[in-house]
């Protein structure tokens, strides 16, 4: 049975968006179908513009993922989230408005080897949702 | 057994950002008379508007080629590859377990015409990768020039795909001619990609497409007035 994984993350400088991007892999290797979504910054544009390394992300990061919509939530069996440590408020924000009652797994990151272990959430996340619904 | 696939009876989809006509099914254009021919299960004949193009999404368990015709791609992915494609280029990914990439015209201006192509892989959970070529665009003219297949060493570059599956492409000048044997019991599909040709005598203009059983060989011409480019599939 296809499972919908709806990946949420927020990031400034990258790390949290490859940790994301890990967890959607796995999340296809689980044999999901994805869709990844990437939180508005709630900081004034005056504070990204004083930092290059954000706008430098930012940049690239606008083009490749739009911000999650009802219809994303409402599509999805599972959503896999990952917080920037940084600024948990934007992560806090959509969790608090989310209406349905779809199953949120945090991708936790694992200092020791971030990637894989991410990978490896976004599969058995995948892998539960799709027990859960047969 | 020649087959012709008519462009205009191809799916279409025109978002604004992207215009795509579908050869077979293909996202909400679903045909189950057209879902394919062999292992080639995707023909996109894609337009895409400048700084536009397709976000980050995934692939699962399929060989996909890009083809450029004009203007460029911007490519990345989760292997961590950063790459631009132009016309002359030929970039090919086995998602095999699992990729995520995105896909932008790079360009303010100019608009991206590319052919995506998607074959089945001869077998699944196969590591992922990422390979891309540049070719002198001489090499496609007057021949078929292959672009990808699965022979671990080719005379030119070439892309390595997981299928019993060629993909060469061709230029032919108005009334140049090309003879190409087809071995037994293997299949062929021809997609012009802009002019016009001859196969076998049926005329296919840009976007035509045919589906070829059971014959010895392929005679394409180029056709008036200037000729075409096309490619050519040799399948299992």
């Amino acid at each position: 049975m296809t499972v919908n994984a709806l990946v949420v993350f927020y990031s400034r400088h990258g790390e949290t968006e490859r940790l994301a991007l890990a967890a959607g892999v796995g999340a296809v290797q689980a044999r999901a179908n994805i869709r990844l979504r990437r939180l508005k910054d709630l900081a004034d544009p005056a504070t990204i513009a004083n930092d290059p390394l954000w706008t430098e992300n930012l940049e690239r990061m606008l083009p490749d993922y739009i911000a999650p919509r009802e219809i994303d939530a409402d599509w999805a069996d599972v959503i896999l989230t990952a917080s920037c440590p940084a600024s948990p408020s934007e992560m806090d924000q959509y969790l608090t408005s989310l209406k349905s009652g779809v199953a949120t797994v945090p991708i936790l990151d694992d200092p020791d080897d971030r990637i894989a272990s991410a990978r490896a959430q976004g599969r058995q996340a995948v892998e539960a949702a799709r027990k859960l619904k047969s | 057994m020649i087959t012709l696939r008519p462009a205009d009876e191809r799916g279409h989809a025109d978002h604004g950002w992207l215009n795509s006509y579908h050869t077979f099914s293909f996202a909400n254009y679903y045909d189950p008379k057209h879902m394919g021919f062999r292992s080639l299960r995707v023909l996109n004949d894609d337009r895409v508007a400048p700084g536009k193009g397709f976000g980050a999404h995934g692939h699962r368990d399929m060989e996909i080629i890009s083809y450029v015709m004009e203007g460029s791609l911007a490519h990345k992915d989760s292997m961590g590859q950063q790459e631009v494609l132009e016309p002359n280029m030929v970039q090919a990914m086995s998602a095999g377990t699992g990729v995520i990439h995105s896909e932008f015209n790079p360009s303010p201006k100019e608009p991206v015409h590319f052919l995506q192509i998607w074959i089945e892989p001869a077998e699944a959970d196969i590591e992922p990768s990422y390979q891309q070529f540049a070719f002198d665009p001489a090499e496609k003219k007057g021949r078929l020039r292959l672009m990808a297949g699965p022979d671990k060493k080719t005379a030119d570059p070439a892309a390595f795909i997981h299928q019993d599956a060629r993909m060469y492409a061709s230029v032919l000048g108005a009334g140049e001619k090309l003879e190409q044997p087809i071995a037994k019991g293997r299949h062929a599909w021809v997609h012009c990609a802009q002019g016009n040709i001859t196969l076998n005598g049926h005329a296919l203009n840009e976007g035509d497409g045919a589906a070829i059983s059971d014959e010895s060989s392929l005679q394409i011409a180029g056709a008036g007035p200037n000729g075409g480019e096309f490619l050519v599939f040799d399948l299992a």
